[in-house]
């Protein structure tokens, strides 16, 4: 069964990029543009896993992450930050508002690959 | 990241890196028109390059609009900016290669030259604001010396290489990747050092050298020789056709930057001689034609050999000097306009300059229609007064040249008459230190006004001390004795007869071309 991530991106050429290369890998793809975009898609579609830019305009990763993990029927998805900022202090704050991973842009697509897909059988094998 | 302590350094090599994959586009839109044109492209590729395309062009223009003032929040905010694009580009090329088909060899390589350039773009810039801020900090660039180079090397990574080293150590950078190339760019920009391959493609990096070994605008650059051979022969068949150095390759870039440091240095004294030099030769010149216009090239330049005859004050003398006038001017003057006048005048005065001139007279002035001329000062000979008596009879000679162009602009002929007398005169630069002119004053002078005053057309009268003085023989008529207002003496004067000689050797006056 194709699993299906959510895209949380607000730069238009790596929303496009990052869906058309994991449409490649096998995946179905959800997009959003902003905070409130996102948790729009979670209530509409069922996700197995969220990709999320941390930057983002209107309500921001953060907060997004936040909200995600604040809701019982949302809160073991899987989430992967991505953020273009290479502070130190970041990982540890996306840790804290509940992401499993991080990534820095560039992002190195295997890596983030790997990552996916580890989430994704971790999740399948809890999930029964 | 350390290795760019220097901000400015670190902007260079991403200008450069910026460059370079700017370049590749170009290398990109070709290759996918050819692929569109060959064969039907998998929708995904064509896709994929063309956004790639796009992110590039994002990405140059990211980083020529880097924000100049820093703030935090805006160095913050362009970052984040710079490393989204960053990461499509890394993004879309990867996808494009993994689409691209193997035999696409072109494609294959531009890509992952793009590839090659983002990563070195990305490790070119700080991680953190933080780390800009250190940085800004980062300690004043050592004075080593710095020039304009031009790279010379065919290959494209080797070039970027090291153009990249060079421009680290702040110099400016000019490229050429083939022998046609290099020419052209040596013609219209300055260079302050060559770095040139050995082996190029259209031409031997040997036959450049000897080219610019043998253009005087160019011999002075250092040239040094890069080169994969290590054959002796060759290097010192180069060191003797002028090169500066000689280095292999792989090129050890402490030594280069010290072979260049080297040369720069070199070349930084030969080019101040040279200024030096220049200005010497610009000061002989401006003496040269400065008394150019009123003695012979000849004795310019003995002149310049001995500089004390430019000394103010004068000495004493003896000097043959000539008078020339035309007959009638006043006349003339009445019946011409103005403009005929100095037509008339200048033809007359710069035709028989000319005489004098070629004769190693100097002339002294022109008063209105008068030439007053010098033979023996300011250097003498033992020929003046016989250099004096040829050079009037071959400017009588030189009056049908006078008169041809004075028909041919519409002005009446002319006569003139001419005098010469010899005797001790006071030679010198008269007048100030600001303005001053070398002249004979002295009663030998006044004498000559004299005789020319009684002189008529066509004549050439000689004082009886003119006479003395000649070495030659020469065909005078009879005697005449000459008492004039001022001067107390009787001057003998006698008409030379110059009619039967011809107008010979070089004292006839050029024909007007």
């Amino acid at each position: 069964m194709r699993s299906t991530l959510l895209i949380v991106e607000d730069n238009e050429m790596n929303r496009d990029l990052l869906s058309r290369r994991l449409q490649k890998k096998g995946f179905t793809v959800v997009l959003a543009v902003d905070g409130v975009d996102a948790m729009q898609r979670l209530n509409e579609v069922e996700v197995d896993l969220v990709l999320m830019d941390m930057n983002l305009p209107v309500q921001d990763g953060w907060t997004t992450c936040q909200m995600i993990k604040g809701r019982p029927a949302l809160n073991h998805i899987p989430i992967i930050a991505l953020t273009a900022h290479a502070m130190t202090n970041d990982r540890e704050r996306a840790r804290a508002v509940g992401c499993t991973e991080y990534e820095t842009k560039p992002i190195n697509f295997q890596q983030l690959l790997g990552k996916i897909q580890q989430l994704l059988v971790r999740q399948t094998v809890t999930h029964h | 990241m350390q290795e760019h302590s220097n901000p400015q350094a670190a902007t260079d090599t991403a200008q450069l890196s910026a460059r370079s994959l700017t370049s590749k586009v170009i290398v990109l839109e070709q290759e996918l028109a050819r692929l569109k044109a060959d064969e039907p492209v998998a929708p995904d590729l064509r896709h994929g390059l063309t956004a790639l395309s796009a992110a590039l062009g994002k990405l140059k223009q990211c980083i020529d609009y880097r924000p100049l003032q820093r703030s935090h929040d805006g160095e913050r905010t362009w970052l984040h900016d710079f490393r989204n694009n960053i990461n499509a580009v890394r993004g879309y090329t990867e996808m494009c290669l993994e689409d691209t088909p193997n035999s696409a060899q072109e494609l294959n390589a531009a890509l992952c030259a793009i590839l090659h350039y983002n990563e070195e773009l990305m490790s070119s810039f700080p991680a953190t604001p933080e780390q800009t801020a250190i940085q800004t900090v980062a300690p004043a660039k050592d004075d080593r010396k710095t020039g304009r180079l031009l790279v010379v090397e065919d290959d494209d990574a080797n070039r970027e290489i090291l153009c990249r080293h060079l421009l680290k150590s702040g110099h400016t950078l000019l490229e050429a990747g083939s022998g046609a190339d290099t020419l052209r760019q040596l013609e219209d920009a300055s260079v302050d050092l060559i770095l040139l391959d050995l082996i190029l493609p259209d031409m031997n990096g040997f036959d450049i050298l000897q080219r610019i070994k043998g253009a005087a605008n160019l011999r002075e650059i250092p040239v040094i020789m890069i080169s994969g051979q290590q054959h002796n022969a060759e290097v010192i068949r180069c060191i003797q056709a002028g090169a500066e150095d000689y280095l292999f390759k792989p090129v050890n870039e402490i030594l280069l930057s010290a072979r260049i440091d080297a040369s720069l240095e070199r070349k930084s004294w030969r080019d101040r001689e040279q200024t030096y030099l220049a200005e010497l030769s610009k000061s002989h010149a401006f003496i040269r034609k400065t008394f150019g216009r009123y003695t012979s090239e000849d004795i310019a330049v003995r002149l310049l050999e001995h500089p004390d005859g430019l000394d103010m004050g004068g000495s004493l003398q003896v000097v043959t000097t000539v008078m020339t006038d035309i007959c009638g001017f006043t006349a003339l003057c009445n019946r011409l306009r103005p403009t005929e006048v100095v037509q008339l005048l200048n033809n007359y005065l710069g035709t028989l300059s000319d005489v004098i001139l070629a004769h190693d007279g100097t002339v002294d002035e022109f008063i209105g229609d008068a030439i007053l001329a010098i033979f023996g000062a300011p250097l003498s000979g033992d020929d003046d007064a016989d250099r004096a008596v040829a050079c009037a009879v071959a400017m009588q000679h030189a009056m049908h040249a006078v008169n041809r162009k004075n028909a041919a602009l519409g002005l009446p002929a002319i006569k003139t008459s001419v005098a010469i007398n010899t005797g001790t005169v006071i030679a010198g630069n008269i007048g100030s230190e600001k303005r001053s002119k070398f002249g004979v004053v002295g009663q030998p002078v006044n004498i000559t006004a004299r005789i020319e005053d009684i002189s008529g057309a066509d004549d050439i009268l000689i004082s009886q001390s003119t006479l003395d003085a000649l070495q030659r023989d020469i065909r005078v008529g009879p005697a005449l004795a000459l008492r004039a207002q001022g001067i107390e003496e009787i001057v003998t004067v006698y008409a030379v007869d110059y009619a039967s000689s011809p107008p010979n050797d070089q004292s006839t006056a050029p024909d007007d071309a």
